[in-house]
């Protein structure tokens, strides 16, 4: 069933909506879920978490694109379940990812100041659309999906030690972009 | 950065970016089936893939010089070299690899170590050069790269500068590398020409360009003595570039 029909349901408040929801995008919710979390119990809960809060938003929320709208909500669910289990010190593998991504972000920078990151993620947006697709699709799977690199590799069909380079190619031109536009780094 | 600061930031990445990234796997699975038409040709694939090494073997072995090209958003291609050399990389100068951060150095070790003078900015605002050294499969270097950030500046913290990036291939750098030169360095999309200029002092002709998304941002990339030069101002005119790269010593 296309976006728009589920959409639809949504609104006609139909159940089918999410028997529908389920069946498109489980699987990769599930896996944005377990990417940052670490863990198949808790990863099921967001995922039905998310799926709960997509069905009290929709209405009155009318997402231009379902899937993106969806993948963030789970991402969302995830990273704060996430924060309460690394009070309890249950580090996941995603952190893994952001050490990564660490060094190439401002340092000493603070989204409170909503401008600020307003800024950033715009320059961020900006550095992602000047470099290829395949080095896009990869950033993005790693830090936005939290992708394993070996996941990743299989995805793009090239090697392990291939993601890593093409990884850290991209972080140090977004550091040197973010640099350029006079960011502290 | 706080982790919670970074996931906020990246929060906001384009949603066309999401999609295309969660996409991608299926494009990728059509591709497979191609694929599968070689397993199922495995003498065609054999014969394919031992002429491609050795085309690949022969063209490696040959190469004595590299040539260097960027592709506009236009579909028009422009030769920034037709033909340069290798560099004499010293062996014992200094490697990182690939997924290491770049090395800060002076402008004057750089040039102690390897041997060779590098073109400068004498009124330089910024001392530190960036270090990167890519490896070939035995460890030996395959490219140096040396990234010279805000080498001018308004003084103020709204971006605008100028920065230098060098590029240089050493001798018995693999394929890969020599052909990723030839694909054109500058990864960066969205190209399109706005002149090409003749350098005087340098004796060399540089191609200048902007970014289509970004009309503030102009890069001029020349070859001058086996090494390719890429200045890109934010927020100057290419005449202020110019200025700056007929200073250099």
């Amino acid at each position: 069933m296309n976006d728009s029909k589920i959409i639809d349901l949504f609104f006609e408040r139909s159940e089918q909506a999410i028997t529908e929801l389920s069946e498109k995008y489980f699987e990769i919710c599930h896996r944005i879920a377990f990417n940052i979390l670490g863990n198949e119990a808790d990863a099921q809960e967001c995922v039905n978490d998310a799926f709960l809060g997509i069905w009290n938003s929709i209405p009155p929320e009318n997402p231009e694109s379902l899937s993106a709208y969806v993948f963030k909500i789970v991402r969302n669910v995830s990273l704060k379940k996430n924060r309460s289990n690394t009070a309890l010190k249950r580090n996941s593998r995603y952190d893994t990812a952001l050490d990564e991504i660490e060094g190439c972000l401002p340092s000493g920078f603070s989204v409170e100041a909503e401008i600020n990151a307003e800024v950033l993620s715009a320059e961020i947006n900006a550095f992602l659309a000047s470099i290829g697709r395949d080095n896009r699709i990869i950033f993005i799977k790693r830090y936005w999906f939290g992708e394993e690199i070996s996941a990743i590799a299989e995805d793009l069909n090239i090697t392990k030690h291939n993601v890593t380079v093409k990884l850290s190619r991209t972080r140090k031109a977004l550091k040197k972009h973010l640099i350029e536009k006079g960011f502290d780094i | 950065m706080k982790k919670e600061d970074i996931t906020s930031v990246l929060s906001a990445v384009n949603d066309e970016y999401i999609i295309e990234a969660a996409d991608f796997k299926k494009e990728k699975t059509k591709n497979t089936s191609i694929r599968d038409l070689f397993v199922k040709a495995p003498l065609a694939a054999t014969v394919v893939i031992l002429l491609l090494v050795g085309a690949i073997a022969y063209t490696a072995a040959s190469r004595t010089n590299w040539s260097s090209s960027i592709t506009f958003d236009d579909g028009s291609t422009e030769q920034i070299v037709e033909s340069a050399f290798f560099k004499a990389i010293p062996d014992t100068a200094p490697k990182n690899k690939e997924y290491a951060n770049m090395l800060p150095m002076s402008h004057e070790e750089i040039e102690a170590f390897l041997g060779f003078d590098i073109l400068h900015y004498t009124n330089a605002e910024n001392a530190t050069v960036n270090y990167d050294t890519s490896l070939n499969k035995d460890g030996s270097i395959a490219r140096v790269d040396l990234w010279w950030p805000r080498i001018v500046t308004d003084g103020t913290e709204n971006g605008k500068s100028i920065n230098q990036s060098v590029y240089m291939l050493n001798i018995g750098a693999e394929e890969g590398y020599v052909l990723a030169f030839e694909e054109g360095i500058d990864a960066m999309g969205h190209k399109i020409l706005l002149d090409k200029i003749q350098i005087d002092k340098l004796d060399t002709e540089a191609l200048c360009y902007t970014a289509g998304d970004d009309p503030d941002r102009i890069s001029v990339t020349f070859v001058y003595d086996n090494i390719m030069y890429n200045f890109t101002g934010q927020g100057y005119t290419l005449d202020e570039i110019i200025s700056v790269i007929n200073e250099l010593e």
